[in-house]
């Protein structure tokens, strides 16, 4: 085979076209010049389309490497944040791995009170950038802010990302970046970054403002039922027993601490000194001038063995409204009863202000005494009669606070003195303890489905006779 | 010179992605498929560090480091990183002769700190 031969068979491996065999070297020549060509041109662009992916290629690595590292960023800062329950613990942390991804030159952090965390960069351009992020929070709409050529104060920065932590229950501080390594702006990647990061401190923050507040409640009610257990042992541990009155008491708050109280006390042989009252308003502060009050009297009624005097009650009344007047708030008052009953059936008692005290006689006779006085507490001079009656064996005494005929039903009904009387009248012959039992079934009945809205007292007397 | 840093995973994006990032900084990148291919890696180039992967096809990193201790290479530091998240994973590899143990999703920048910490 010849040189023109073996080039026509070359020509011809490379050539798409048929090849006529009587071609002469030049032509053979020419044409494998002219195929050879084609084949350097379509490899050059082979070779800029390959450059072209290739590049292609590294920028697609460069922005998963990127998201990458965005994903152990947030992995990392959701585990470190997921330590404390208390995140300003652990914000100096958070920020410096944030930071570690966003690559700022400055970076602050400033929660609700003021407190920077994490503070980095030059100290003017923290300070200034420290005012700003403050302003910015205390600015009613506080919102995440991505800009460029920001002056502050004097300072120009070339780039800031600033976002606000907004929790459900407030904006619980801010975060600013600025002055980004390695690039003009802050991206949107790193903006999603910084969102999601302080979308995971709010929450943080406003699970510790639950669990603070949770606490804060909890030991609340501990010491109100605390109170209510120091109220309750103010109360007489049992009604002292008399050979000459039958009595029973029915009590109940209408929450765990109460204003209403009452007291019976046998100072001497021969004498009950009662007192049934009720505070205004309810829960703790009622309830506080409750036990004051309780505690004057008792004091006021501590009787040497010796001693027979009767008890001035109008002066004792007196010395209560005093008392209420320099102890309590201006708006607080007592209305009472008190009374002392004699062995001989002698009844002496002062009403300031309270509801009437019914006595049902043995005939089936109501008869009702009514207050003789202004409640305690209202005005500084105290000016009062003594009521005095006679009870014959059998008579019934009916003290109550005015959470008994107020008790509402849930059609919004009162219970009423009427149907006191009705239901004390029906059983006045069992004995006390039984018509008080009647009475508590009664209103409970009653009242079925409601809400208890004020304290329930009611006192209950016989007049026996006894060792007369 | 260079300092020399194989990378055995299975997984494509990942050996891409730790490639960009050693070379960036001026590491030169050897890669393998699979512990088979990686052990024999090892053995004929000699790496400077081993970035090796556990869940492989073929062998897994497991194996190759125990293959590695029989054989005695055990100067060669190698950085396991696996997508198993078990405590007793990471002890058993520490125990057949990993110098450390880290987890995927893991952060390039730190790949990077930890190639310039074991190579020097």
């Amino acid at each position: 085979m010849d040189l023109r031969e073996k080039l026509l068979e070359v020509a011809r491996i490379l050539g798409k076209e048929e090849l006529e065999s009587n071609m002469e070297l030049e032509q053979v020549v020419e044409y494998l010049r002219v195929r050879a060509k084609k084949v350097m041109d379509e490899i050059e662009s082979y070779r800029e389309q390959l450059e072209a992916s290739a590049l292609l290629l590294e920028s697609h690595v460069e922005e998963l490497s990127k998201t990458y590292e965005e994903l152990s960023t947030i992995f990392k800062i959701t585990s470190i944040a997921s330590r404390s329950l208390d995140p300003s613990e652990v914000i100096e942390e958070i920020m410096n791995e944030l930071n570690g991804a966003i690559e700022a030159r400055v970076a602050l952090f400033i929660d609700k009170d003021g407190r920077r965390f994490f503070e980095l960069g030059k100290e003017k351009h923290v300070e200034a950038y420290a005012r700003y992020l403050t302003r910015c929070y205390l600015a009613d709409e506080c919102s995440t802010l991505v800009a460029e050529n920001v002056k502050i104060d004097g300072v120009v920065f070339s780039n800031v990302l600033i976002v606000p932590i907004k929790g459900s229950r407030a904006t619980w501080g801010v975060m600013g970046f600025a002055e980004k390594s390695n690039s003009p702006i802050f991206t949107a990647s790193d903006r999603k970054l910084v969102e999601a990061v302080a979308q995971r401190l709010a929450s943080s923050y406003d699970i510790k403002a639950f669990i603070d507040e949770r606490i804060r409640q909890e030991r609340l009610m501990e010491e109100i039922r605390i109170a209510g257990q120091i109220q309750l042992s103010l109360l007489p541990k049992e009604i002292p027993r008399v050979e000459f009155l039958e009595m029973d008491v029915f009590f109940k708050t209408a929450r765990i601490v109460g204003g209403d109280f009452y007291d019976v006390v046998k100072p001497f042989e021969g004498k009950v000194f009662f007192v049934l009252a009720d505070v205004s308003g309810k829960s703790v502060p009622a309830a506080l001038l409750m036990s004051l009050a309780k505690g004057a009297i008792r004091a006021k009624t501590a009787v040497k063995p010796n001693d027979v005097h009767e008890y001035n009650l109008v002066d004792l009344a007196s010395y209560l409204n005093s008392f209420i007047l320099e102890n309590s708030p201006i708006d607080r008052f007592i209305t009472c009863v008190m009374g002392c009953v004699s062995q001989n059936g002698g009844v002496r008692m002062v009403n300031a202000g309270h509801d009437p005290v019914f006595v049902l006689r043995t005939d089936g006779s109501w008869e009702e005494y009514p207050a003789v006085a202004q409640p305690l507490g209202i005005m500084d001079i105290f000016d009062a009669e003594e009521t005095r009656l006679h009870l014959q064996p059998g008579d019934l005494v009916v003290l109550f606070t005015d959470g008994v005929v107020e008790t509402r039903n849930m059609e919004r009904e009162e219970y009423g003195f009427d149907r006191l009387k009705r239901v004390v009248f029906q059983n006045r012959n069992k004995s006390v303890d039984e018509i008080i039992e009647d009475l508590r079934n009664d209103i409970i009945n009653f009242s079925r489905g409601a809400d208890q809205h004020d304290d329930i007292t009611l006192l209950m007397m016989r007049y026996t006779g006894g060792g007369a | 010179m260079a300092k020399k840093i194989l990378v055995v995973d299975d997984s494509d994006v990942l050996r891409r992605i730790m490639r960009f990032n050693l070379e960036k900084v001026g590491f030169t990148v050897l890669e393998a498929v699979n512990g088979e291919e990686g052990l024999e890696m090892i053995v004929n180039e000699k790496p400077d560090l081993v970035f090796l992967d556990i869940m492989m096809p073929k062998m897994d990193g497991f194996f190759v480091l125990k293959r590695l201790q029989e054989m005695g290479l055990t100067d060669i530091p190698i950085i396991v990183v696996t997508a198993k998240g078990g405590e007793d994973d990471a002890l058993n590899a520490k125990r057949l002769g990993a110098k450390l143990v880290i987890t995927k999703p893991f952060s390039p920048k730190e790949i990077v700190g930890l190639a310039k910490q074991f190579t020097e």
